[in-house]
């Protein structure tokens, strides 16, 4: 509908990642590249914060509605959250990752383009809309980076001996996700009393976001009572971000959705 | 098995036997399902739910089932034992599944079934004595702990207890009619509220409507992402060889002779003047497009044999009614009520729920819905507790050491 060219901008943002990728894997000790490949990210950024914001003003509604418009954020968030751990704990394998993640769902907005719309239902005019879902959205970044650092554990584990070492920071990505999850659930409860006269009705929705929080509840119970059993826990994190993922983007598509009030796509 | 120290085989076996329990009971009473508790018998049962966990805590808290059951095997079981359900329940249609089999085992009405009901006594028992075993004797660092574990607690204690005083109910409003205090709930049952609504006008507002291309059987025509043009943008609409300008937009319109004037009465539809050049043969159309209403029938307009252009409905940006009420405590007033803004009176939430979807922007009736939910506010402080627990962990991080 509205003109945006997304394409130019995605083409931008993904050669200043790529770039940054190459200047990560490169091994090299110096300094001047780490700092050139960190500026590349941060323009990335920049860059995708300017498009969402554009789109927003265009919009005249947060761009939060769709699933392609999630991901937008999400693509935001990831190299973010990437950065600072990064930066905290001197992880470049981790940057590398969540950006090709973040390129990953720009190419996915890329090849199902939105159709750019102002509407916006009167169920999601609130002021719970836009803090429901940052807050959800920067969990589900999270979560995805704990689930990378799952993957490379499992690599890891088949290939060679896993470092121990690995499981912490994936602890760390999973408490801050975890406790991010809560308050998008909670917040959701809220938001649904008022919107909808119940905090809790197991729509389809409610539903798998309920198990994606339990299933993360698993994995950090189970990682506190046996934190020697990491080949167990590592499959518990990746199987745990597969029900994210359907809680996301695959309860559209299941049977049990027929009745949703969660379902805005296009 | 069944030596002690008690491990997960133990816990999962436990959950087995309660789904055998449940399904059996289930196909027992032909999916009749757990049945409604209401006030005050509900509070007993959570009363005595809670002596039972407290006083297996305070008095048998050194036998060896009762640590079990506070330790982290019983909690992985029944976390599990739940997440099993809610799989079930979010790949099953519950609401408006047919088949004989789901009914009859409990799987369409999993919120309700014995099944269900015995995974949340394990789960809140489990949860209940680990809660109590972290708070006494009571620690600063268990804080994080106890909010979050004690919150969960009190939610869902309170949830599953208070749904069967969760009053639901509509009423349906026409403008400019005599207070009524008259709702039906979802078995066309009649009650007399303690609140008495007159409606004194109903309020739509919507976007501009949109413009698309439809062929012969009336299917949206999509050419990449540039498919759709509202009726108050100023671009053009490349799609199909076409280029599609809109001159004139009146929001409320009526026909006269071939076109349209702006007129705001009632089923006055929207209507735009259309430019539409075919790009190869240059050909020009002008003609009027409109959506139509209940008085006025759609109009297209025919580019060629294969495409037209049409207007889909105006979708409803905003709706709302202004209404008077009169409580039975003396209280009255006229507010607005729309979706996400309900009142509260007398213990009762009003939402805008529905309107006459034939007339849409036209109709004088309103629908609201009614709730009541006593048990709210301890759900609430559940919620709370948990909503500071997060916060907490988000501040604190993981903050034990692995028990290594």
């Amino acid at each position: 509908m509205i003109w945006i060219n997304f394409p130019a901008y995605a083409a931008l943002i993904s050669i200043s990642w790529l770039l940054a990728i190459v200047l990560y894997s490169y091994p090299s000790k110096s300094k001047l590249q780490l700092l050139i490949a960190n500026i590349l990210t941060i323009i990335g950024i920049g860059v995708l914060i300017t498009f969402v914001t554009l789109l927003w003003i265009k919009l005249e509604r947060p761009p939060m509605r769709t699933l392609g418009e999630t991901r937008l954020w999400y693509s935001i968030f990831l190299p973010i959250i990437g950065l600072i751990t990064y930066m905290r704990w001197k992880y470049k394998w981790f940057m590398a990752y969540s950006l090709s993640l973040a390129i990953l769902f720009l190419g996915i907005n890329y090849l199902n383009p939105d159709t750019y719309d102002k509407v916006l239902m009167p169920a999601l005019q609130s002021i719970w809309f836009v803090p429901h879902v940052v807050v959800y959205i920067f969990s589900y970044a999270l979560l995805a980076a704990s689930s990378l650092v799952a993957l490379k554990g499992l690599y890891e584990n088949y290939f060679k001996t896993i470092d121990p070492q690995t499981l912490n920071l994936a602890d760390n990505l999973v408490y801050i996700g975890f406790s991010f999850l809560t308050l998008g659930l909670l917040f959701g409860a809220l938001w649904a009393k008022e919107a909808w006269g119940h905090y809790w009705t197991w729509d389809p929705k409610e539903t798998w976001a309920f198990l994606t929080w339990i299933c993360y509840l698993v994995y950090i119970h189970y990682r506190y009572y046996h934190p020697k059993k990491i080949k167990e826990e590592l499959w518990i994190l990746s199987i745990a971000f597969a029900i994210l993922l359907v809680a996301w983007f695959g309860v559209n598509y299941l049977p049990s959705a027929a009745n949703s009030v969660h379902v805005y796509g296009n | 098995m069944w030596q002690t120290p008690w491990k997960y085989k133990e816990g999962f076996f436990i959950a087995f036997v309660l789904v055998v329990l449940g399904t059996s009971l289930e196909l027992a009473t032909g999916g009749a399902g757990v049945g409604t508790v209401t006030w005050p018998y509900n509070a007993y049962l959570l009363i005595a739910f809670a002596d039972i966990i407290l006083i297996l805590h305070f008095i048998f808290r050194k036998r060896n089932v009762v640590k079990w059951l506070s330790s982290i095997p019983s909690s992985v079981s029944a976390i599990v034992l739940y997440t099993f359900l809610t799989l079930f329940m979010g790949l099953i249609l519950q609401e408006g599944n047919d088949s004989y089999f789901a009914k009859i085992t409990g799987l369409s009405h999993l919120t309700t079934s014995w099944t269900f009901a015995f995974a949340q006594a394990y789960f809140l028992l489990s949860l209940g004595l680990v809660s109590l075993r972290r708070t006494f004797p009571f620690k600063k660092k268990n804080l994080g702990f106890m909010l979050n574990h004690i919150g969960l607690w009190i939610t869902i204690a309170a949830a599953t207890m208070g749904s069967g005083d969760l009053q639901r109910m509509h009423m349906v409003l026409t403008e400019n009619q005599d207070y009524t205090n008259q709702a039906f709930d979802d078995k066309q049952q009649n009650y007399n509220l303690p609140v008495s609504l007159q409606l004194h006008d109903f309020i739509i507002e919507e976007y501009p409507p949109k413009l698309a291309l439809i062929d012969r059987d009336f299917n949206f025509v999509f050419d990449d992402n540039q498919s759709i043009i509202a009726a108050d943008e100023d671009s053009t609409l490349h799609i199909k060889n076409w280029a599609i300008t809109i001159e004139t937009y009146y929001p409320d319109a009526i026909p006269m002779d071939s076109a349209f004037i702006p007129q705001e009465t009632n089923g006055a539809p929207p209507a735009v003047m259309i430019t539409a050049t075919n790009t190869i043969s240059q050909k020009t159309i002008k003609g009027w497009v409109s959506s139509g209403s209940y008085m006025i029938p759609q109009k297209l307009l025919q580019l060629d044999g294969n495409y037209a252009l049409a207007m889909l409905k105006p979708q409803t940006k905003k709706y709302s009614s202004i209404v008077s009420y009169a409580t039975i405590s003396g209280e009255t007033d006229t507010v607005t009520i729309e979706v996400n803004k309900p009142i509260s009176l007398e213990g009762w939430k009003i939402y805008q729920y529905s309107y006459d979807d034939d007339l849409g922007k036209w109709s004088q009736t309103s629908i609201v819905e009614v709730i009541r939910d006593p048990w709210l506010p301890l759900v609430y402080i559940g919620i709370f507790l948990m909503l500071a627990g997060a916060v907490y962990i988000f501040w604190i991080g993981k903050d034990f050491k692995l028990n290594e």
